[in-house]
This record gives C-alpha cells, structure tokens and sequence, in this order.
C-alpha cells in the first residue's frame, strides 16, 4: 500500500469527481444490497416445501355423473380406477391442494366458547392422504379407515378426527407442540379430534403467514355441485405416463369429462409467478445499476489516465515500473470503493432502520452487507484492469516529449 | 560509467524512417559534466531518452554502469533509473496535485527506504535547493524557477549517480536559469555526473564537456568557438 497516503491526498486534491464516483458506488451498494437481500429472502420464500413429492404427483378435476345422494359412491369408484393404472403410487380425493389458490381457512379454538388460538388452512381426505401426499408422521398417530367419514355436504362442520402440521401445533403448544396430540380443537362449530402431527403440509395461499399451518381432517367429501378433486402420485419418472394412462382409464365412462388437469410443477409455478417476475425485476434492477456503476468506474479511469499521460510518463521514467502504475490505479479504485462502501453501509444501516419500523421487514443480515462489500471491490478492480494496463503502457519517453 | 559502441536509433512512423542518431562511440566517466548543444530536432533529446533508459537504441551496444542495457527487462530498467539515474525536464514535470514533500518523496516511494529514511532525504533535497521552507505549498504556488529547483531536488534526493537535464533552464528567463546552472553545477561537484541538453552556448560553456549534434551526428567539440562557427 505504498501508494495509498499520495493517492488519498491527491483524490481530496481533486475533489468533485471522486466525490461522485463515490457516491455511485455507495448508492449502488445500498441498492445491491437491499435488491440481493429481496431476492434471496422470495427466493427462500419460493423454495419452501409444501411437503407433497412435486416431481410425481398431479391432480386432476372430473365431473361427476350419478344422482346426488350416490357422488361418494362415485367418486370411491373413480379413485379405485385410478389407483389401478400401472404406475400410481397413490390417489385422494380432497377439496383443496397445496399452492392452488383455491380452498378453506378457520380459526382454532381449545374451547367451544373460548378465545381464538390460531387459524389455518383446511384441507381433508381420507387414508390413502398419507402416500398421496408424500406425509410424514412425526407424533401420534395416521388416520385408520375406520376414523374417516364420508360426507356429501361441506366436511369442516363435521366432528372429525384431524392430524396437524407441527407448524400448527407450534402455534398452539408453543411450549411442546407434541402436546396437541390427544387434544379437542374446535374450529367450525365442531369437536375434532387430533390424532397425530405431520412434519409438513403447506395449504392452498403461499402468499398467507398461515400457509404452512394446515388441519388435515379424516373427511371423504363429495359434493354435488362442485366436482371431484384428486390428486394422485406416481412412481418416480412416470409422471406424464400415468397422467395419459388415468386420462384413458376415466374416460372409459361415458359422459365422464376431464374438466383439469395439472402437475404439481406447474401449480408451483403459477403460484409464485408474480414473485419470480418481481425476482427478475430486481436482478435486473441490480445488475443495471451495477453496470452503470462498472461503466462509471472504467469512464472515469479512463479518463484519468488520459488526462494524467504526462504524470504517468513522469512516474515511469522517475522509476515505476509497469505494473506499479497498475497497482496506482487498482489502489485509487480500492480506495474509492472503500470510501463509497462505507458511505454505502451507513445509508444501508440508516435507511433499514427505517423500513424495519415502517414496514416491519427484517433488517439486512450482516452477510449481505459483507458480500455487497466484496462484490462492489471486485467489480470496481475489474472495471479499472484495462485502463490501468493502458496506462501501464504509456512511454516513460512522454515525460521528455509531451504527451 | 556510460559507454556507447556504434549506438544509433531509427524511428519508423507512418511508414517514414528518421535516422534520428547516426552511429556514434562515447564515453563518460563518473563526476563528468557533458553538455549537449544542437539545433532543434538534430536528436538531443533522443539522445537523451536513450541515455536515461526512457527509450531503445536501435543499434550498436550501450553498457550503463557496466551492464548492457539490451539485456534489461522493464522492471530492471526501471529500477535502475529510479536509483542511478535523477531526471530534469524542461518544463518541470511535478505532479500538482502533491505537494513538494510529497512530489520529492514520489520517487523515493518506489525503493525500500524507511519512512524516517525517506524523510531525512526529503528534507535535505529540499534544503539544498532552498525549498524546505515551502514543503507544504503546491507547485502552482511557486514560480518557474522554484518549480524546476523542487524537481532538482526530486532529481537528487535517491542519490544517483548521474543527472540527466533536457533543457532545464528552457522556460526559464536568465536570472533564474543561472540559479539552476549554480545548482546543477554545485551537484555534479559532489560527484555525481551531469549531462545536460541546452540551447544555450554560454550555459554550454560552463561543462566539462560539449557535444554537439547535427542532424543525428554526434562530435565532440574542443572548444565553443567551434560550436558557434
Ligand atoms: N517517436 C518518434 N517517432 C518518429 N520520429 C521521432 C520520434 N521522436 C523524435 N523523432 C524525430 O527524431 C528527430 C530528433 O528528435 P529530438 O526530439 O531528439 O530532437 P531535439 O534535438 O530534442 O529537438 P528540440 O531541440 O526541438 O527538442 C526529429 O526529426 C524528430 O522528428
Ligand atoms: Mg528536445
């Protein structure tokens, strides 16, 4: 760092350029930064497991054909059908999926007249949920056949036996969330026994505080006016293949109608589809202004060499060799940088707090600010590589000569 | 210490081949004071550039302190010329956005001298060419002729063992331009040797030397009555 003291010193010499390019760089950590730090969190939002075994599983919508009293017995028999093309590991009927957008929400009570202690989503189905669905049991105990009913009405108001997401239960139990197991919560008006807790089981809203809080009650339900939804894993890989095979099957039954179809990937993708393009959105955001702030950087680099031949010319012949003009340039870029990043990391701290209070968002962890740091430096070097080799090339004859 | 066999140098531009310097020997010795007259374009400067290492010969050897200075890299060369070789050019060359401590200590930074090393030879620099006083003051608040005693001092302060000067005194009227000549002249007689371009012949006069260059021949003359006829 041989040169940083002059380099220092002639930077506050020439004052308002410096200054500017300074302040790019700190307005542009500021925005890399808190971009990065929205990116990521939407991403982390987006990778959250909705629990189901996306890669293999669908669902599908059928129309239902026999009189109202005798729906259960039909949907019974379309998923006898489908469970028996080749290739499906598992098939339930239920009134709402993870990520669909579409479906029901209750608040939860540990008393009938008490005060609320948390709400979810609903979903329910019957025994064959826990394959389906890729379930895994953490406390108590999976649904017998025995403990499911069967309704042609709208299930939430039955007395039912429920399992919920340890999600659910921590919200609750706090304190041990395996003690909601054996317990009556009441939600709909209804008892409901819970029988055990599932690691995770995400509801229909992935926009919800409450999307990862799910009740899954042991309720068969058909209803006449709506059609059957049901959702089906296959064996790994055989996706499309058992989508084709269920499609034909159904469609055996005349007057049977195929009114949706979709895979687990594509609900994925039209849930967070707002999210992705704000995504975009942003990187786009950051990887401009970072850009403009490259370009800036190697603008005024260049300039300054430009402007500076004859004192380049002078250091050469007065004894530095290529590479310490190189180091010049590098060193009074780094300099810069530093300056901008610490002007950059107080705005950041400043302007979070306030949006902390605001918006009540969580403030920027350390982490970003540290890699915000180290990108601004290695893009401010790489900006500076080329016009400090340029200027490395500068004759020292220019000092006796003029530039 | 500077020895020069058949040296010549030819610039190609645009196609165009100056002889800038037909082959000539010379030779100088440590504690010399040589000075170069020529008019304008005749190849001092040139001749100069090559001395000092800024430029390539093209042909014939040159051994500075012994070493042939074809076989130098970048890096040695310019190693070389920050410890055995102090530059002054005609229009001063001080880097204005520091100040003259700074602009002295410039060179020095490129050497492994100590802080307080480089300090001590700052300070004397400056003292022996009258500036210390002003060590905080910026070139654009000294005249011409202190600007160019600031670059004497940048010139002496690593000790090298030879000056080389391209019209020092160029853009300085004669008052001033004498108190560069006492300066230099001063230096070269602590030892260290001094070859200086000059279009003046009474400056000239005051060498231990003349050479002069006629459109890229080198002779040396025996007296100055030979320079002026
Ligand atoms: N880089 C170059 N490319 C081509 N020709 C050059 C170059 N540098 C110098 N010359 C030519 O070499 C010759 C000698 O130039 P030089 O600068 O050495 O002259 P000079 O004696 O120092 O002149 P002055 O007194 O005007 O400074 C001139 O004809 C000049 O045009
Ligand atoms: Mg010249």
């Amino acid at each position: 760092m041989k040169d940083f003291f002059p380099i220092l010193k002639s930077l506050k010499k020439q004052k308002i350029a410096p200054i500017l390019l300074t302040l790019q760089v700190a307005i542009t950590f500021m925005v890399l930064v808190n971009t990065a730090y929205m990116i990521g969190e939407r991403s982390k939002k987006m990778q959250r497991p909705t629990g189901l075994d996306e890669a293999n599983t669908f669902y599908i919508v059928t129309n239902f054909l026999s009189e109202p009293h005798q729906v259960i017995a039909e949907q019974n028999d379309i998923l006898r059908q489908i469970r028996g093309v080749e290739g499906v590991v598992g098939a339930t009927a239920l009134p709402s999926l993870s990520l669909v957008g579409w479906g029901r929400y209750t608040d939860f009570y540990l008393e009938p007249n008490g005060n609320s202690v948390g709400f979810g989503g609903y979903l329910s189905s019957d025994e064959h949920a826990l394959k389906t669905l890729d379930l895994e049991m953490i406390a108590g105990e999976w649904f017998v056949p025995s403990d499911i009913l069967e309704t042609d009405k709208e299930g939430t108001f039955l007395p039912s036996q429920v399992v919920v997401t340890q999600a659910l239960a921590q919200k609750i139990y706090p304190d041990n969330w395996r003690d909601i197991v054996g317990t009556t919560l009441y939600f709909n008006g209804a008892p409901h026994h819970v029988k055990g807790v599932i690691k995770t089981l995400q509801n229909a809203w992935q926009f919800w505080s409450a999307v990862d809080a799910t009740v899954l009650a042991g309720v068969n339900e058909a209803q006449p006016a709506s059609p059957s939804h049901i959702a089906v894993r296959t064996q790994p890989g055989r996706l499309e293949e058992v989508m084709n095979n269920t499609v034909e099957t159904l469609l055996k039954t005349p007057g049977r109608k195929i009114e949706k179809m979709s895979t687990m990937r594509e609900v994925r993708q039209k849930a967070y589809k707002e999210d992705l393009a704000t995504s975009k959105i942003l990187t786009a955001i950051g990887v401009g202004l970072a850009i403009i702030t490259a370009l800036g950087i190697f603008g005024q680099a260049r300039y300054n060499v430009s402007r500076r031949t004859q004192q380049i010319g002078t250091r050469r012949a007065l004894g530095a060799n290529k590479w310490d003009i190189v180091r010049f340039f590098m060193v009074e870029n780094a300099v810069v940088s530093s300056i901008g990043v610490v002007i950059g990391l107080l705005g950041a701290i400043i302007l979070n707090n306030q949006f902390v209070e605001l918006l009540s968002i969580n403030p920027v962890p350390l982490s970003y600010l540290l890699a915000g740091t180290v990108v601004i430096f290695i893009l401010g070097q790489l900006a500076v590589i080329y016009p400090a080799t340029r200027a490395s090339r500068v004759s020292p004859a220019i000092a006796t000569r003029g530039a | 210490m500077l020895i020069m066999k058949n040296l010549a140098k030819v610039f190609y531009a645009d196609r165009i081949k100056t002889q800038a310097l037909h082959p000539f020997d010379l030779q100088v010795e440590q504690g010399e004071f040589v000075s170069i007259i020529g008019s304008s374009g005749s190849g001092k400067t040139t001749f100069l550039n090559i001395a000092g290492l800024l430029e390539e010969h093209s042909e014939g050897v040159y051994l500075l302190g012994g070493q042939d200075v074809t076989t130098m890299k970048d890096k040695q060369k310019s190693a070389f010329r920050n410890e055995k070789i102090g530059f002054v050019f005609q229009s001063f060359n001080l880097i204005p956005e520091l100040n003259l401590y700074d602009n002295v200590d410039m060179p020095l930074r490129y050497r492994k001298f100590t802080a307080a090393e480089r300090d001590k030879r700052i300070m004397q620099a400056l003292e022996q060419v009258g500036l210390a006083g002003r060590k905080h003051h910026y070139p654009n608040q000294l005249s011409g002729g202190q600007q160019q005693r600031v670059a004497i001092a940048r010139a002496i302060a690593g000790s090298p063992a030879m000056i080389l000067a391209d019209e020092p005194t160029g853009n300085l009227d004669s008052k001033m331009a004498q108190g560069i000549m006492t300066l230099l002249k001063d230096i070269n007689a602590q030892g260290t040797s001094i070859i200086m371009v000059t279009h003046d012949n009474e400056q000239a006069a005051q060498a231990n030397r003349i050479i002069q260059i006629k459109d890229g021949h080198l002779s040396e003359l025996k007296t100055l009555e030979k320079a002026i006829a």
